[in-house]
C-alpha cells in the first residue's frame, strides 16, 4: 500500500516540480501510515537527493529504450513499479509528460484519475480530494471509493517541502 | 479515412460560473453552451484533411439530449455524422469507456479529441480512450501532418516541441496549433440547414464503471480590495508590507 511519485527528471536534472511531487506524495504516504516510493526512469544524476523532500525509497529504472520518453513505455515502466512496490496511489506532477501519461497509467492500473490536484486529501475512505476546474474559476472536491488511484498535482500548488529522511536506491 | 472527433458541451469560456444545490451542481441558468473550444480546434483540422484527402468525420458526445444543439453545430462545420451516448459525463474512466465501447467496432484511422475540456479540465479521457482502444497516443498536439497511413505529430513539451512519426490509427489530444483561432469556422446558414438532415444517432450507454463522484464545488475566495498608495510615499508601502502583506 506504499505511495509511488514518478520523479520525472530534465536532461538529468530534477526540477522544482519533482520535488513537489515528492514532498506531497512523502506527506501523504505519512497521512496513510506507509512509504513513499520514488521511481526515475533513465535518470543519470543522484536520485538520492529525492530523499532530501520525503522519499523512503528510490528505483531507479535504466533502459536504452527508455532514454527517450515515450507515452506507452514510461507509463509500462510506472504500472510495473506499482506493482513491484505493490503501491495502491501513484502520484504524478501535472507536467506535459505527466499530462499525457497519467490517464495511461490509470486505465492500465483500473485505478482512478484525479488530475489538478491541490491540497491533501482531506478524507482516506472514503478518498476525497480537492482539485481545480472550471479553468481555476472554481475547485471540485472530488471523491473515489476505489483502491488503486493515479493522483496529479497542480505545479506550484502544494509546494516544495524538505524533509530528510534515509533513503535507499535501488537501480533496475 | 474515417475520422472520429470527441466533443465536449462545455459553457462559453466567458460565462460566470456559479453553483446550485448546495454547491453541489454546476448552475446551467442563463449559460450559453459551446463546443468545448480545444476540441473545436481537432474538429476543424479533420476538415482539413477532409477537404484536402478526403475522409469521413463522426463527432461524438457523451452526454443528454441538452448537449444535441453543439452536435448539431459540429455538424453545421461540416462532420458528416454524429452519434451521441445518452449518458451524464460524470467521470472521466466512465466516459472513456463509453467512448470505447463504441470506437472499437467502427475502424477510425484517426480519433482526435481536445487536450482537455474548460469544465473540468481533467484532461483524462484521451489517454484512457487510447489505451483502452490499444493504439498510440499523443497528448497536446501542435500540429499534423499525414501521408498515407504515416502521421507526423508535434506535440508540447516542457519547454518546447517535440516532432513524432507514427502510423495511423492513432488518437491525438489536440490543442491550438493544432489549427490557428483565425481557422476556426462559423457555421454558415446553408451548413446550418444541412445538419438538420445529417444523422444524429442516439446509444443507450452500456456498462461502464464510475470511479469518482465530485462532492461539491467552491469558489475561490474574493480578491482583497486593492490599496493605492501615492508613488513618493515609499514609508507607507513599506509599512504596508511589513504589517498588512507580511511579506518583508
Amino acid at each position: 500500500m506504499a505511495v509511488l511519485v514518478y520523479a520525472e527528471s530534465w536532461n538529468g536534472s530534477f526540477k522544482k516540480a519533482t520535488f513537489e511531487a515528492v514532498s506531497y506524495a512523502a506527506q501523504l504516504a505519512n497521512k496513510i501510515g506507509t512509504d513513499a516510493i520514488a521511481i526515475t526512469i533513465a535518470h543519470q544524476g543522484d536520485a538520492n537527493q529525492l530523499g532530501n523532500y520525503g522519499a523512503n525509497k528510490v528505483l531507479t529504472i535504466t533502459d536504452e529504450t527508455l532514454n527517450t520518453f515515450n507515452n506507452e513505455s514510461y507509463a509500462n515502466a510506472i504500472v510495473a513499479a506499482s506493482n513491484h512496490v505493490n503501491a495502491e496511489t501513484v502520484v504524478i506532477s501535472n507536467t506535459n509528460n505527466g499530462k499525457s501519461i497519467a490517464p495511461i497509467i490509470a486505465a492500465k492500473r483500473e485505478a482512478a484519475l484525479i488530475t489538478n490536484a491541490i491540497e491533501l486529501p482531506s478524507t482516506l475512505s472514503p478518498f476525497t480530494l480537492k482539485r481545480k476546474a472550471f479553468s481555476s474559476k472554481a475547485y471540485a472536491l472530488f471523491s473515489t471509493d476505489s483502491n488503486q488511484k493515479v493522483i496529479s498535482i497542480t505545479p506550484n500548488a502544494f509546494g516544495v517541502h524538505q524533509i530528510q529522511v534515509s533513503t535507499i536506491n535501488r537501480i533496475f | 479515412m474515417k475520422i472520429l472527433v470527441c466533443i465536449s458541451h462545455v459553457p462559453d469560456t466567458t460565462s460566470k460560473i456559479n453553483f446550485t444545490n448546495n454547491n453541489t451542481e454546476f448552475d446551467s441558468n442563463g449559460i450559453t453552451y459551446v463546443i468545448n473550444p480545444y476540441d473545436e480546434f481537432g474538429l476543424t483540422r479533420a476538415m482539413f484533411i477532409k477537404e484536402t484527402s478526403g475522409a469521413t468525420i463522426t463527432v461524438i458526445n457523451v452526454g443528454p439530449s441538452s448537449t444535441e444543439p453543439t452536435l448539431r453545430k459540429a455538424l453545421a462545420i461540416g462532420a458528416d455524422n454524429a452519434v451521441r451516448i445518452n449518458a451524464e459525463p460524470t467521470d472521466a474512466n466512465y466516459v472513456a469507456r463509453l467512448l470505447a465501447n463504441y470506437a472499437k467496432n467502427e475502424n477510425f484511422d484517426l480519433i482526435i479529441t481536445g487536450r482537455e475540456s474548460i469544465d473540468y479540465n481533467g484532461g483524462a479521457v484521451p489517454g484512457m480512450l487510447a489505451t483502452f482502444l490499444d493504439i498510440p497516443f499523443v497528448n497536446a498536439c501542435l500540429g499534423l501532418e499525414l501521408n498515407g497511413n504515416q502521421a507526423t505529430v508535434i506535440r508540447e513539451i516542457d519547454g518546447g516541441k517535440e516532432t513524432l512519426e507514427g502510423n495511423l490509427p492513432m488518437l491525438l489530444a489536440g490543442q491550438k496549433g493544432l489549427v490557428e483561432e483565425k481557422d476556426l469556422r462559423i457555421p454558415a446558414m446553408r451548413g446550418i440547414m444541412m445538419a438538420r438532415k445529417k444523422p444524429l444517432t442516439v446509444i443507450e450507454a452500456g456498462d461502464a464503471e464510475k470511479q469518482t463522484s465530485v462532492l461539491k464545488f467552491d469558489l475561490p475566495e474574493a480578491k482583497a480590495a486593492c490599496t493605492m498608495i501615492e508613488a513618493d510615499n515609499v514609508d507607507q508601502l513599506v509599512q504596508l508590507l511589513h504589517s498588512e502583506a507580511k511579506v518583508i
